[in-house]
């Protein structure tokens, strides 16, 4: 056998022990409830006078869910069946009042859970008269049915008997069927009222009731249990309702109290002392549970209405923010609430930020017309609230932001909610950011007025530069070639002289402007393909003035594959011309200077050596200053300004290389170029 | 005997460009600035003309801009002398319609070479007399 099938055998069982044993429990109270009422129905009647078993077994009914319910119903029947037997009545007889009870459980169960009803909850008034319903209609059913039994098996007459039934059964429902519904929390009262008002039930109702003289003061109890219903649980209240219920069953049984006496006084048939009982209970449950179930409700009404009220209250009177209630009429508003945090805020006490007169004027200064117009369109209901900062009347330095929500509307009147937070701190830091700002903005535009004045002087420097150089160069130039007439071998020696120191002055000066455009960065290199060889030779054409009169050996080593780099033709052949003069100036005579142009996969290398008086070591690191000169050069008093080594490095970073010196001093020196290859593939196909 | 109009607010520059100029064989006239070209020009015709590029009232790349908006000396070629060397100068020079544009400093014989390359391709580009034979028919096809 599978697990699933012992699972569905299992089906429908009660399934926990708890439950099993509820229902036993329930059952056996019936069993034995039921023994005890047709013990102590009245002398000479066929029906017992109260039957609280009805109201005990409906509530298990109540109790059980889906084929528990079957189950609950068929012990009950059973139970019925046999506690009538054992009582004395013939089967047929006890087979038909089990069945009464049967069907009364039945019709208990249906109403209370048929048409949306929560069933097992009593909690409103709409619980009750639900409740008030289902006891009447089981009742009646349950009289029907033992009437028309008792006519069938027993000499008793219908109606007295269906009715005697209807009344017991519907008096126990009501007092006993409360004890099994959900009502509302239980409620702690103090022990000493506990016990004076449990006292006070079972006392009143054994005096009143268990009273041998006849005097009619059943009403006593009645009191007693308002009492109840006005301070206890629901649950309490049902419970002493039980109480009153069993004592006056058992004294009135005895023959004791006021419906008993006064019955034997006046001769009247037992089924009437019953029927006494019963309405007396009726009226008890009639009058106190409703009265318990409002008392209740507005118990519970008032936690939550406090609750929230706490709630709300929290909020705002322990809200971090200042807080305002206002209430408008006609854009003027005026505070009818507030929070220490605001007073606090606003520097006044409670009862000055609630005095009369219009809010905004008199405590926001600047800034309250848009305040206003806010207002209005949250009244116009355009916006759903406004925001924004304003400043303190009384302190115009203090910054509040503050956020206006709708609260309500009544009528013409408008609640607002006012929350106030102070951004003062906020407001100076912005300000003095903003000032920082704008400070940094000036320093910005100044630093950019000194760039271009920079600029300017440089392109004016230029042109007033050149232009008297180009008229000295140019005159001399005039002569030597003899357009102002013939000139001797003596002037033309002076007029050679002119000429190249002009040129000299021609090219300090553009070294000057080039350093000066380099250092500014507006000497755009114009970037083309272009092979580092040709660029070797140019410059090697380039120095030959410098050559005349001088002997020294000038190489050229490149190989045979092209070496492309991207470069600004023109200022390349500048870097290495630099290079080579200040080779040639600083070789002396019998020397040599060496070109050489390579590559490795990804740089172009081009390396000029010379076999000069070289760098002194400790001098090498500031070769490539600005205006440095080595102290062997000055030593020896060679010409130059030290500006072409930082002419030569800006260049070369700015085509993406590097420039770097090798030297010892007495031997020669070797710079060499590094640029990144323009395209290392071509190199390669043309080397293979 | 070819004429040229040098413009340059620099008298010893402009002398001396009139030096190299005239070396060539050509005639020179001479003017101040920029204005003052231009109001010469409305009269002349010259066979090249020398413009300073940096001169008060116009600049020379305006005198050059105008030259070529002008129906009589759209064909003059035009050189433009400037102490500005940057790239962005010489393309504004060329694009305003120049035909040379020297750098100072300068040689005066960079100014003869460029002056009497001009003068000779003028001479050789003179367009060829257009010839109608009226029998051929029009080809129509090009």
């Amino acid at each position: 056998m599978t697990t699933a099938g012992l699972t569905a055998y299992g089906k429908g069982l009660p399934r926990r022990p708890r439950e099993v044993a509820v229902g036993v429990a329930v059952l056996a109270v019936v069993f034995v409830l039921m023994l005890t009422s047709v013990r102590l129905a009245p002398v000479g009647s066929t029906v017992a006078a109260w039957w609280p078993a009805a109201g005990v077994s409906a509530g298990g009914v109540l109790l059980t869910r889906g084929r528990q319910r079957v189950v609950m119903l068929a012990g009950i029947w059973l139970v019925c069946l046999s506690a009538n037997v054992i009582g004395g009545r013939h089967v047929p007889s006890a087979a038909g009042f089990a069945f009464a009870n049967l069907a009364e459980c039945v019709v208990v169960a249906l109403l209370m859970f048929g048409y949306g009803g929560q069933g097992r909850s009593l909690r409103t008034m709409q619980d009750f008269w639900r409740l008030l319903l289902a006891a009447f209609c089981g009742a009646v059913v349950a009289g029907a049915l033992g009437g028309l039994s008792a006519t069938a098996f027993t000499p008793a007459p219908f109606l007295p008997t269906a009715r005697s039934v209807a009344a017991s059964h519907l008096a126990a429902l009501l007092v006993i069927l409360p004890l099994f519904l959900r009502t509302g929390p239980t409620i702690h009262r103090r022990p000493w009222e506990r016990v004076v008002q449990w006292t006070g039930v079972v006392v009143s109702t054994s005096v009143v009731f268990g009273l041998t003289q006849q005097v009619p003061v059943a009403f006593v109890a009645i009191p007693v249990l308002v009492w109840s219903a006005l301070r206890n649980s629901l649950r309490t209240t049902s419970l002493q309702l039980l109480c009153v219920g069993v004592l006056v069953s058992v004294f009135t049984a005895r023959g004791h109290g006021p419906f008993a006496l006064s019955a034997s006084g006046s001769n009247l048939p037992p089924e009437t002392v019953a029927s006494l009982v019963q309405a007396f209970l009726a009226v008890c449950a009639f009058t106190v549970l409703p009265l318990s179930l409002t008392v209740m409700q507005r118990r519970e009404l008032l936690a939550r209405v406090s609750e929230s009220e706490e709630v709300f209250r929290h909020g705002f009177a322990d809200a971090m923010l200042g807080m305002f209630i206002l209430r408008c009429e006609d854009a003027y508003p005026r505070a009818i609430e507030a929070n220490d945090v605001a007073a606090r805020l606003l520097g006044q006490d409670r009862g000055a930020l609630l005095s009369d007169g219009d809010w905004l004027e008199n405590f926001l200064e600047p800034g309250r017309s848009e305040v206003r117009a806010g207002m209005l369109a949250i009244m116009a209901e355009t916006s759903k609230g406004w925001r924004g900062e304003v400043q303190l009347a009384q302190d115009p330095s203090r910054w509040i932001e503050l956020v206006l929500s709708t609260l309500n509307r009544d009528g013409s009147h408008y609640m607002f909610t006012a929350q106030l937070v102070d951004t003062t701190e906020q407001h100076s830091a912005r300000q003095l950011l903003e000032a920082a700002l704008v400070k940094e903005r000036e320093a910005v535009v100044e630093l950019r007025r000194l760039n271009d004045a920079k600029s300017t002087f440089v392109s004016s420097v230029s042109h007033e530069l050149r232009t008297p150089v180009t008229s000295v160069v140019g005159y001399t130039e005039m002569l030597i070639d003899g357009v102002g007439g013939d000139v001797n071998p003596d002037q033309r020696d002076m007029l050679g002289r002119i000429r190249r120191n002009g040129q000299r002055l021609m090219v300090l000066i553009e070294d000057l402007l080039t350093a000066s455009r380099l250092e500014s960065g507006a000497n755009t290199p114009v970037l083309r393909n272009h092979d580092l060889r040709d660029t070797a030779k140019g410059a090697l054409e380039g120095v030959a003035p410098l050559l005349r009169d001088r002997r020294l050996r000038m190489n050229l080593e490149v190989g045979s594959q092209p070496t492309p780099v991207l470069a600004d033709a023109g200022q390349l052949e500048r870097l290495v011309m630099n290079l080579l003069s200040n080779a040639i100036k600083f070789t002396p005579d019998g020397g040599a200077v060496t070109v050489r142009v390579s590559h490795s996969d990804t740089n172009a290398l081009l390396s000029v050596s010379d076999t000069g008086m070289g760098i002194p070591e400790d001098e090498q690191d500031q070769l490539f200053s600005r205006f440095f000169r080595s102290s062997s050069a000055q030593r020896q008093a060679i010409q130059g300004t030290g500006i072409g080594l930082s002419i030569v490095r800006g260049i070369a970073s700015q085509h993406g290389g590097a420039v770097s010196a090798a030297s010892v001093e007495g031997l020669g020196s070797t710079f060499t170029l590094n640029l990144p290859l323009d395209d290392p593939a071509a190199v390669d196909a043309a080397t293979l | 005997m070819p004429l040229a109009l040098i413009a340059d607010d620099d008298a010893d520059i402009r002398d001396l460009l009139s030096l190299a100029v005239g070396r060539t064989g050509a005639q020179t006239v001479l003017v101040e600035d920029g204005r003052e070209a231009v109001r010469r020009l409305q009269d002349i015709t010259p066979d090249v003309i020398l413009l300073d590029v940096q001169m008060p009232g116009l600049s020379g790349i305006e005198v050059c801009w105008w030259i070529r908006r002008q129906r009589h000396l759209v064909h003059v070629p035009v050189i433009l002398v400037s102490s500005r060397t940057s790239p962005f100068e010489i393309d504004a020079g060329l694009l305003a319609g120049a035909n040379h544009y020297v750098t100072k400093p300068f040689s005066p014989a960079h100014i003869m070479a460029v002056v009497a390359q001009l003068l000779t391709e003028r001479a050789a580009l003179a367009l060829p007399a257009p010839v109608v034979i009226p029998d051929l028919p029009m080809q129509r096809d090009c």
